[in-house]
């Protein structure tokens, strides 16, 4: 599997790997967001500090984890982005005006301001 | 000769009476599903088959569906009945048990059989006998018969047979559905090469001839259809409208919002929208109509060739670049907003630039700088620009092809992994 998804405290950090390539992995990545938002948890951090490459397919499934769980009252923000991702993200103008970026996944926890479950 | 030798030789005659009964059974089985192509046609023929040669009231075949996650949910192919009774049901219980044990089974008293305790069956049903339909000791389905007409129940000679029947249908059947299975490929091929001959029409086939200007473009999808999309429109001689833009996604998905965003963008292109607005439109169509993860990347322009007064507004996508007198210097146009798709609130604004005599335009999709090689390097667009400043002599087309190949030599066999579309306005 390409990603992974844990707990630090009640956020949820989702830990992309490798080539993140949406339209591969794109069904079980929505259900791991949609079983996160079901099982009560409304923040998340997307780790991409594993992550060498995405597709345009891969950001619109990030695009639908922020959705979904802002759509549950919570947010998503977006951690260790490489350069290349970054560009990607700073192309499309969502770095900034949609998702905030973060340089680790602790501050990127840390910026909910959620310390238990 | 002895009464021991005479019910020997009795013996002995009903058991090649058997074996030519069953022979002359497997023939006539093999002379009626012979010439079936479907599986539908196969299955009826097992079923018919079966019920009048072990003498059953009615008979099914339930097929195994191996796509689903849980292969005790099955559906039913067909049903054949001898007689007027309401037709039976398949029973998941009896799929259950032939998924673990894959054997023949006779149920003469069904209703009070503890290996189905927990069974509900049908108040009608007296006996069944059953028998795997398998291939390489995979289950494709099963061959059930409900109540024996003559006797007691089923007997052993009954599931012998059953079991030939089983074995003799299986590959039948098997060889029917890798049949079908082909034909449906081919249906799909035959569709995406329709599709990909639509979606080639909605691109431009030639570009408008504007005096004092050379202009061409082209888009090479990863797979038969893609979801990138660009065109140049003269809507009047002082107003030419341009654009280019990237579905997020691949393949059909993709190119059906690539369809609906080009017919937006052309609609409001030959209405003289300025480009911001037929970005703000846009992108409150594909806001309404399109999932959360679909988005799309563009750039619309417009340009006075007279004047060469261009103004555009970039969308989330690659920023274009002029070359500038003849290849001297080299701008990139900084200025972008949010991609559509996401927030149609976002508002959006167009930005001035000047086409003079000796620029060229260079617009393209990412594709470019997304293609690969064998040592997993990516191409960088900064070589499609040292082209562009090197090669500002050669025509738009000329140039158009020299990026294509550089693209086509760097990545060396490497499929192309997203869609590439490259547009290119020159002012001689």
């Amino acid at each position: 599997m390409p990603f992974s998804v844990s707990h630090d405290q009640s956020v949820g950090i989702i830990s992309i790997k490798g080539k993140f390539l949406g339209a591969k992995e794109g069904e079980a990545f929505k259900e791991a967001v949609n079983s996160l938002r079901d099982s009560g948890t409304k923040y998340a951090v997307l780790d991409l500090s594993g992550a060498d490459l995405m597709d345009s397919t891969g950001i619109g499934l990030t695009i639908r984890t922020l959705s979904t769980l802002q759509a549950a009252g919570g947010d998503v923000v977006i951690a260790a982005l490489n350069a290349r991702i970054k560009n990607l993200f700073l192309m499309t103008r969502l770095l900034g005006t949609v998702f905030k970026d973060y340089e680790t996944v602790d501050e990127a926890v840390a910026s909910f301001g959620v310390t238990s479950s | 000769m002895g009464p021991e030798q005479v019910s020997r030789l009795e013996a002995e005659n009903q058991r090649l009476r058997r074996a030519v009964e069953e022979l002359s059974v497997l023939n006539e089985l093999a002379a009626a599903i012979g010439g079936s192509r479907s599986s539908e046609e196969v299955v009826e023929q097992v079923v018919k088959k079966s019920v009048k040669t072990i003498g059953a009231e009615q008979g099914l075949v339930t097929l195994v569906d191996d796509t689903q996650v849980d292969p005790t949910q099955t559906y039913v192919r067909t049903v054949s009945s001898s007689g007027d009774r309401a037709i039976l049901s398949p029973n998941q219980s009896l799929v259950g048990w032939m998924l673990l044990n894959k054997k023949p089974l006779i149920l003469n008293s069904p209703h009070s059989d503890s290996r189905f305790g927990g069974t509900k069956w049908d108040p009608s049903i007296r006996s069944i006998i059953c028998a795997p339909l398998l291939i390489h000791g995979k289950l494709l389905g099963v061959l059930t018969l409900y109540n024996k007409k003559r006797g007691e129940g089923f007997t052993e000679d009954d599931k012998r047979l059953l079991s030939i029947l089983s074995l003799q249908s299986a590959q039948v059947l098997d060889a029917a559905r890798l049949y079908e299975e082909e034909k449906k490929l081919t249906q799909i091929q035959e569709q995406l090469r329709l599709a990909r001959t639509i979606q080639m029409r909605l691109l431009p086939n030639e570009m408008p001839q504007i005096e004092g200007y050379d202009i061409a473009g082209t888009s090479k999808p990863a797979q038969s259809v893609g979801g990138d999309l660009f065109d140049v429109v003269q809507v009047e001689p002082d107003f030419v409208a341009f654009w280019i833009g990237d579905v997020s996604g691949k393949g059909l998905p993709a190119s059906l919002t690539m369809a609906n965003t080009q017919a937006v963008l052309r609609t409001n292109a030959m209405a003289r929208i300025d480009p911001a607005k037929c970005i703000s439109r846009t992108d409150e169509l594909l806001c309404q109509y399109t999932p959360k993860s679909t988005f799309v990347t563009g750039v619309v322009g417009c340009f006075d060739p007279a004047t060469g007064k261009c103004e555009y507004s970039n969308a989330g996508h690659v920023k274009p670049i002029v070359i500038r007198n003849h290849g001297q210097s080299v701008e990139r146009l900084e200025t972008s907003s949010l991609v559509m798709g996401f927030n149609a609130s976002i508002p959006r604004t167009s930005e001035m630039t000047n086409l003079a005599s000796g620029d060229t335009l260079f617009l393209c999709t990412d594709g470019i700088d997304e293609a690969m090689n064998e040592h997993r390097q990516l191409f960088d667009d900064d070589n499609a620009i040292d082209f562009l400043k090197q090669n500002h002599h050669l025509s738009a087309s000329d140039q158009v092809e020299g990026i294509v190949s550089m693209v086509n030599q760097f990545a060396s066999g490497v499929p192309q992994t997203d869609d590439i579309t490259l547009l290119i306005v020159k002012r001689n």
